[in-house]
């Protein structure tokens, strides 16, 4: 608190300066629309014109890249989605995050829960666990982590690349929600366990409510990194083509381009898996910001 | 499932543990057994998924395994000698911290921009919040392969619009060499970089109180003083954790210098993580040598960066 009061004095002495300082204020303000406006060119623009290049068919897409469709063509979303399998993709990346989201949060909530609030022996060493685990990357681990599935009989099935994803979201889910139950307050818990709620109880109908800010940015987090995950599926679920998740029939259709020439398709493949995202996003915003001041922050 | 305390006969409430009448009791007796039904399935996903390989990796790296998978026996530390006497070994590392540390800190410094922008009110909020997760929503893989084909020397736009508008004489191959190939990279790993860490900043200045800002405004600080002195310091947090994630991020990167270079020519624009990946296919012993190295790199590069931000606090 020594800044606030050091602010203080020396703000005093600049007193004579504020009006200078307000007047660069109008200024500052048209450089950072100006900054603003090419931000969001630079990080929409390319995702727009995949977006509206999907409705060209792929003859004009090679003969001018930047022009605009002439006419809807839907034929390039059949395409991706009848003969490239991406529907198919789509719904196999749907499933598996059905299980593999439920399953990072519910766990990662869980032990996030029991390591803010209950000191037991072991409590640091198993804080320290996640944190070690948060550094560590899959491709670091990538021919142990084949063996293990391999010895499991785990490896090309949805629940061994559920089971992959989860423990490899759960370090960062863990280390974020255990920052956010610490700052949630401990009196209602108490009162609960008082009056003879169950640990059950108190975790899924007080402590889980009181969370759902923390709980849907980190979600929403894991959600991002496990739709868009590449390289497990490529090491565990690489065996038959039906069973490929998104990412991984979007690569293989970005390769068949190379020789089919069929771009429209690709760029509608590309779209349809962003829409989900974008979705989620719309569904969340407010959420994705609050979760996140309340949680990692305190 | 055990019990988290000495059971007591007939309270309300449904649930499994039984509960002691005496808040005191029950304290204890969770303290010695309550956790773990909780947390053992998590350490054990983590112990067997991720701790486990880590294992596996650190004894790799004291074998001698063959190309094929098989074990030769031990290797002792001739894995690490022949690593450290690679000739590349050393401009890879000093590349890898350069990214690391460029990547990160421009990271940081757009992202404070933007959250500092994005925190105001202005028309077209919305959208431009739009615009910012966009680099989120498609994957990192995605868009380094986008901007490969942008880059590409026959087919790639950027070459067609800098020849159009007179900044270049004739197609350059911006990917084949090292010298244009990293300030590329270097771009596209911030652009993937930036949503996340705007975020968390943007959530940092929104816990920032609204009094405080009108109390120096009274005060008559100016908008820089008032940055410097109140919303930096008091975004500290948000920032740490940024800076946090974006090392240990940005320095495990593999996607995009993969998609874009393949870390090439030679190891040219490889960082440790991709040198790793290609020491794979000549000497798996090796690369698990190279796997141990960079993991403790990380380790110490967060533990640094930890403790000197710790003794800027104290100071």
């Amino acid at each position: 608190m020594s800044t606030s009061t050091s602010t203080r004095t020396e703000s005093r002495q600049s007193k004579t300066d504020q009006v200078k300082v307000q007047e660069s204020g109008g200024a500052l303000n048209v450089f950072s629309h100006a900054f603003l406006i090419l931000w969001t060119l630079m990080a929409a623009g390319p995702l727009i014109w995949v977006a509206v290049t999907a409705f060209r068919t792929s003859s004009d897409i090679l003969n001018d890249p930047m022009g605009l469709p002439s006419s809807l063509h839907w034929a390039n979303f059949a395409n991706a989605w009848n003969q490239a399998h991406i529907g198919q993709y789509a719904l196999n990346s749907l499933i598996i995050l059905a299980g593999s989201l439920t399953g990072t949060m519910l766990l990662g909530s869980m032990a996030a829960y029991v390591i803010a609030r209950f000191t037991f022996p072991g409590n640091k060493f198993v804080f320290l666990l996640f944190a070690g685990g948060m550094m560590f990357p899959v491709i670091l681990a990538l021919v142990p982590l084949f063996a293990v599935m391999e010895n499991f009989q785990l490896l090309d099935t949805r629940p061994g690349l559920i089971i992959a994803y989860i423990a490899y979201s759960l370090p960062f889910t863990t280390f974020f929600l255990t920052s956010f139950f610490r700052t949630l307050p401990t009196g209602v818990q108490e009162a609960a366990m008082v009056d003879g709620a169950s640990h059950t109880r108190t975790f899924f109908q007080i402590m889980l409510p009181m969370a759902k800010p923390g709980l849907v940015s980190i979600g929403i987090f894991n959600f991002l990194g496990q739709w868009n995950q590449y390289l497990l599926p490529l090491l565990l679920n690489n065996e038959n083509e039906s069973s490929y998740v998104l990412p991984q029939g979007l690569a293989t259709l970005a390769i068949a381009q190379g020789y089919r020439g069929d771009w429209g398709a690709l760029f509608a493949g590309l779209t349809i898996a962003m829409v989900p995202v974008l979705v989620v996003y719309a569904v969340f915003q407010r959420q994705v910001q609050a979760g996140l001041t309340a949680g990692a922050l305190k | 499932m055990s019990l988290k305390a000495p059971p007591s006969p007939a309270e309300t409430g449904g649930g499994r543990g039984g509960r002691a009448p005496r808040p005191v009791s029950r304290r204890s007796g969770l303290a010695r057994l309550g956790p773990l039904p909780w947390i053992a399935p998590v350490i054990l996903l983590i112990l067997f998924v991720v701790v486990w390989p880590v294992v596996e990796l650190v004894r790799t790296s004291f074998l001698n395994i063959s190309i094929s998978g098989k074990n030769r026996g031990s290797a002792g530390t001739d894995k690490y000698k022949k690593l450290f006497e690679e000739t590349d070994l050393g401009a890879v590392l000093i590349w890898t911290v350069i990214w690391t540390v460029v990547v990160v800190a421009l990271t940081m410094l757009i992202s404070l921009a933007l959250a500092q922008l994005f925190n105001q009110k202005f028309p077209g909020r919305t959208i431009t919040r739009w615009a910012l997760i966009a680099p989120w929503a498609a994957s990192v893989l995605m868009t380094a392969i986008g901007f490969k084909w942008m880059l590409n020397q026959t087919a790639g736009v950027l070459n067609t619009l800098m020849m159009d508008l007179g900044f270049i004489d004739g197609p350059q191959d911006w990917l084949g060499k090292s010298s244009t190939a990293w300030p590329w990279m270097m771009a596209v790993a911030i652009f993937v970089s930036l949503p996340f860490t705007t975020y968390t900043l943007l959530a940092g200045l929104q816990t920032i109180p609204g009094e405080v800002y009108e109390a120096s405004r009274i005060d008559g600080a100016g908008t820089w003083q008032t940055y410097r002195h109140i919303t930096l310091p008091m975004l500290r947090p948000a920032f740490l954790i940024g800076v946090v994630i974006n090392l240990i991020n940005v320095f495990n990167s593999f996607p995009i210098i993969w998609a874009m270079t393949q870390g090439g020519p030679g190891y040219d624009t490889s960082t440790s993580m991709v040198f790793m990946y290609k020491l794979k296919e000549t000497d798996i012993g090796e690369s698990a040598a190279m796997s141990v190295v960079n993991f403790a790199l990380v380790v110490v590069l967060v533990l640094i960066f930890l403790k000197v931000s710790r003794w800027n606090e104290e100071d």
